[in-house]
């Protein structure tokens, strides 16, 4: 793009080329400027996950090639002990001068952002958790249309149910609780040079087919737009007023750039979001509010399905998506919600080291426990959560809770959810844990759309004039369903409506 | 003779070395030669691989070391001999059952220093053995190799050589306990003028087991119980491939003065063995701490008795002795960094031997069957540094004993490592062939059975467990 942009746009994750979508076809020029550095690590390509556990190579893919996957562990998703992972996150938190207390943040200076890694599942919240959104549920419905006709998110049905531990709990689950196979953003059909999903249940290290979506498979398609550019390499450091339009000092590969335009949306990801946004608010300092969703996780097995072989075809995202009664006497009333995942394409190492057993023991029990589990995680509003963000010099620090009242309801959850599992499945012993505040990876609500006082941004996330938070920073609230559905459709919408304020020229 | 004159990459600088024959001497003429340098050895035997000039300590340096086609003022001299021999306590051999004898080596050359001597410097007054309880100092002005350094550095100079380096020990100190590091301080003060400098070498490790590193190694493998005085004495362990590149870069840079050739980083001496035990024996030692008076007193006794084997003072002084010395600053003129002793143990062909060993032993104990190689390699990677861990010898023999000893629970690096295992052990190819083996009813019953016998572990494991804590 020779011509100065008219938009600039920060971060390509989700939320970033939901913005840019919009834009691009309305003929805005974009420049998107992204923090991604070095490449991502490779995943696997075997046929079928019986291939792949045979494959004298698997140590590769599953702890990385300098074996460092082997000392990860902890409390959280299978998915942070990966190379993928290791590779996408691996200068966040020095990038950000992060610290953390009681607070798991993750983060990815990577094409896609967290999409690289996320669990994929794309539900839209009920239409009781978007009254707080600019326009309500109706303003949001066409935008998640759009989003889910976009990236493409195939109509949930029970053939999609690969483990049949979970095909048995779904059985004995409906009518009994909100349940369905689940929305996941994973394709059952080729397009955009991405193939269908073939069941070879190696989700965990990255999806060789780009079955499951990543926004990073989003910027080749918009870079056949002229009016779009896309800089990876360029992290925004600072904002700054620069007349009437806005400066962004960015850091190239050592050298120290600024960037100018009359509008810049903001979509680094709710916390790297929050580290540019506050100080241009003159809120360095001062703790900020910052959602997620209280979490729990736990496991279950199908008795019957012990000591079966492992299937051929498998699949490591969620099989089911659920939502517990509503707590009428909550103020709004909420629901829990979450996600069941098969025990089948699991390392069983992930099963033995918390089996009190000798090791040969404990890995045996694993593989035959595998096909028989059905794991479950359980999240609750953002409202219960209690975190606090601080934008320093140079700095974020992140402090996390999990208040007892909390603790409470998620126990309460997960006995709820059990209660209409049992006797499809029996409660694994000992399987149940609190997650640390953050492990969820779903953090928004720093600067809300709508709210009031210093912490709050308009209805089209603007924190100045031009100045947009188009993430899950500027969300008002944060359903106990997955975020990041919610976090596109809101990009296309205030995209949509930046669109119409710039004007394209072409 | 200005530093810096040789240009850089064009063919380095002609090297001459005394006591290439010894632990650090063969270290450096291997370093230099692979590095396409022209070493010449002065001594009484040859070198393989360098070219050689007889000569003794005592002599100056031969005009014919020097390589004719080079300018004299771009060869270096490396200092490296040191005679042992002259008033050593009588059969030194005599404590080689103890692990205290010395090695051939260090006759000729300097074993390691940090530690002090492999072999005693002459006890000026021995006569009344019991009635002193620290030997006299001095004598060093009288020490043959002093007189034997002033004639090599007076013929260098003559010669118009560049650069002379000599080799010290991180003891020297006019008040070192032992003579040993008291005579290198004094021949460190002839070496003054640019383009002469002296090393002081830490505790030297690795590669084959001789000098002062074999003796360590023998004591180590002696007992597992190792009485020991001031075990908390530290200690900068350095690797001999480090010291070998530290002596050429001083050769090439042109630095002078006294600088330390030997770990930044101090260790305490006993763990400096725990973990050369671990690394060399793949088992523990436990540092029995001594008090220094009485053992100096238990030397004299068991050397004025006319059997049993000789223990020299000196070497127990030389350790006693032992301070703290900056070397970072040190080592960064000479462009080095010294990995830390667990690193540079790792990459030992011994330590790599008994992980390997421990691999098969813990592998075959999780997937009840053979690791291949690879697996046992990638293995021994993933341990990285650390040595092999301590497991009961019984073990390496039938290793489904581990079941009965394996930690219940707690943070032990046995536990750790049979993490790793069953890790690796799950994703490799002979992992799956045997959890895939025979049909669910086998399996289940198999599993039944491990079950009751795990059971029937459990109190032997809570017991160990229990009496390891
Ligand atoms: C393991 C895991 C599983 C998940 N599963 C799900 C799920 O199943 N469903 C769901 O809805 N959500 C899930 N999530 C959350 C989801 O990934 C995030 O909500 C989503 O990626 C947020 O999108 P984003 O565009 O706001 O930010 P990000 O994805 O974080 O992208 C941020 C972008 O900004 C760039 N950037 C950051 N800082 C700068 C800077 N200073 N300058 C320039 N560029 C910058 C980054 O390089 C990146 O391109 C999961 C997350 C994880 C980690």
């Amino acid at each position: 793009m020779t011509v100065d942009p008219q938009v600039i746009i920060v971060g390509s994750g989700p939320a970033g080329v939901s913005a840019a979508w919009p834009l691009v076809r309305a003929g805005v020029r974009v420049l998107m400027l992204d923090a991604a550095t070095g490449p991502v690590a490779a995943s696997p390509a075997a046929e079928s996950a019986a291939a792949f556990r045979a494959d004298p190579e698997r140590w590769r893919y599953q702890f990385g090639g300098d074996l460092a996957g082997l000392a990860a562990g902890g409390d959280r998703s299978p998915k942070f002990a990966t190379p993928l992972a290791r590779s996408v996150g691996a200068d966040y938190a020095e990038a950000l001068g992060l610290q953390t207390r009681g607070f798991f943040a993750a983060g990815a200076l990577a094409r896609g952002g967290l999409s690289t890694l996320w669990g994929a599942l794309a539900a839209e919240p009920p239409v009781s958790d978007l009254a707080e959104f600019p326009g309500g549920a109706a303003g949001m419905r066409p935008c998640f249309d759009a989003v889910r006709a976009r990236i493409g998110v195939p109509e949930p049905t029970a053939a999609a149910i690969t483990s049949e531990a979970a095909r048995r709990v779904f059985a004995r689950l409906q009518g009994r609780i909100a349940v369905e196979p689940a929305p996941n953003a994973v394709l059952d059909a080729p397009r955009d040079g991405r193939l269908a999903c073939a069941h070879t249940g190696l989700c965990l290290w990255g999806c060789s087919r780009r079955a499951i979506y990543d926004a990073a498979d989003e910027l080749p398609l918009l870079r056949r737009f002229a009016t779009f550019a896309y800089r990876p390499g360029h992290r925004v450091t600072r904002l700054y007023a620069d007349g009437d339009r806005h400066g962004l000092e960015v850091e190239a590969g050592g050298a120290r750039l600024t960037f100018r335009a009359g509008t810049v949306l903001l979509a680094a990801g709710t916390i790297a979001t929050a580290a540019l946004a506050l100080p241009r608010l003159g809120l360095a300092g001062r703790p900020a509010p910052l959602l997620t969703n209280p979490a729990a996780a736990t496991a279950f097995v199908v008795p019957g399905l012990i000591g079966a072989a492992l299937p051929d075809q498998s699949f490591s995202l969620g099989q089911l998506f659920y939502r517990l009664p509503v707590e009428e006497s909550g103020i709004p009333p909420w629901a829990a919600a979450g996600v069941l995942y098969g025990g089948d394409a699991l390392p069983l190492e992930l099963i033995a080291s918390r089996l009190p057993l000798s090791r040969p023991v404990a890995l045996r029990l694993a593989r035959a426990l595998a096909p028989a589990l059905v794991m479950a995680t359980c999240y609750l509003p953002g409202g219960f959560s209690r975190n606090r963000i601080t934008v320093g010099e140079g700095s974020v620090s992140i402090e996390g809770e999990t208040p007892p009242a909390t603790r409470r309801r998620l126990r309460d959850a997960v006995r709820d959810l059990t209660r209409a599992i049992v006797p499809a499945a029996l409660p694994l012993p000992g399987a149940t844990s609190i997650l640390e505040p953050g492990a969820d990876a779903h953090y928004a609500g720093v600067l809300p759309m709508g709210g009031a006082g210093p912490f709050s941004s308009g209805d089209l996330g603007e924190i100045g004039k031009g100045l947009h938070v188009v993430d899950g920073a500027g969300l008002p609230s944060l359903s106990s369903t997955h975020p990041t559905l919610t976090i596109m459709a809101n990009a296309t919408r205030i995209g949509e409506r930046v669109a119409g304020r710039v004007g394209g020229t072409a | 003779m200005s530093p810096g004159t040789l240009k850089a990459g064009a063919g380095r600088g002609h090297l001459i070395l005394t006591g290439a024959s010894g632990y650090i001497g063969r270290a450096v003429v291997e370093a230099a030669l692979a590095e396409g340098r022209r070493v010449t050895v002065l001594g009484r035997r040859p070198v393989a691989g360098a070219r050689f000039v007889a000569w003794r300590l005592g002599e100056g340096v031969p005009e014919g070391a020097l390589d004719p086609d080079q300018p004299a003022g771009e060869q270096a001299l490396v200092h490296l001999a040191h005679d042992w021999g002259a008033g050593a306590l009588p059969s030194p051999s005599r404590g080689e059952g103890l692990g205290l004898g010395v090695s051939e080596n260090d006759v000729e050359a300097k074993g390691a220093g940090g530690g002090g001597a492999s072999r005693s410097l002459p006890e000026t007054s021995r006569a009344h053995p019991l009635s002193q309880p620290l030997p006299p100092r001095g004598g060093e002005e009288s020490d043959p190799n002093l007189a034997a350094a002033l004639i090599l550095r007076d013929s260098a100079r003559a010669l118009g050589i560049g650069r002379t380096i000599f080799i010290s020990s991180l003891s020297a100190r006019p008040d070192a306990l032992n003579r040993y590091g008291r005579c290198k301080f004094a021949i460190e003060g002839l070496f003054d003028r640019p383009g002469e400098a002296s090393l002081r070498v830490g505790l030297v490790y690795g590669g084959p087991r001789t000098a002062m590193y074999g003796l360590l190694c023998r004591i180590v493998g002696l007992t597992p119980v190792l009485p020991m005085i001031r075990p908390g004495q530290p200690v900068q362990p350095i690797h001999r491939d480090e010291v070998a590149r530290g002596i050429l870069a001083a050769a090439d840079r042109g630095v002078c003065g006294p600088l330390g050739l030997a770990g930044a980083e101090p260790m305490p001496f006993g763990r400096f063995l725990r973990e050369l035990a671990r690394c060399t024996r793949g088992r523990g030692v436990m540092v029995l701490p001594l008090p220094l008076g009485p053992v100096l007193l238990a030397c004299r006794v068991l050397n004025a008795l006319p059997v049993g084997p000789t223990v020299d003072p000196e070497r127990v002084l030389g350790l006693a002795g032992v301070r703290f010395v900056e070397t970072r600053a040190d080592l960064e003129r000479l462009g080095l960094t010294a990995a830390p002793f667990a690193e540079g143990m790792a990459r030992e062909p011994a330590t790599r031997r008994l992980l390997l060993a421990e691999a098969r032993c813990v592998l075959g104990y999780v997937l009840r069957g053979r690791a291949g190689g690879a697996l046992a390699r990638r293995y021994a990677r993933a341990v990285g540094t650390g040595g092999a861990a301590p497991l009961p010898p019984l073990a390496r023999r039938w290793p489904g004993l581990l079941r009965w000893v394996e930690p219940l629970g707690g943070k032990s690096e046995l536990r750790r490592r049979l993490g790793m295992a069953l890790a690796l052990a799950e994703a490799s190819p002979e992992g799956e062939r045997t959890l895939a083996r025979g049909g669910r009813l086998g399996r289940l019953a198999a599993l039944a059975m491990d079950l009751a016998l795990d059971g029937l572990a459990m109190p032997v494991r809570l017991v160990l467990g229990s009496l390891a804590r």
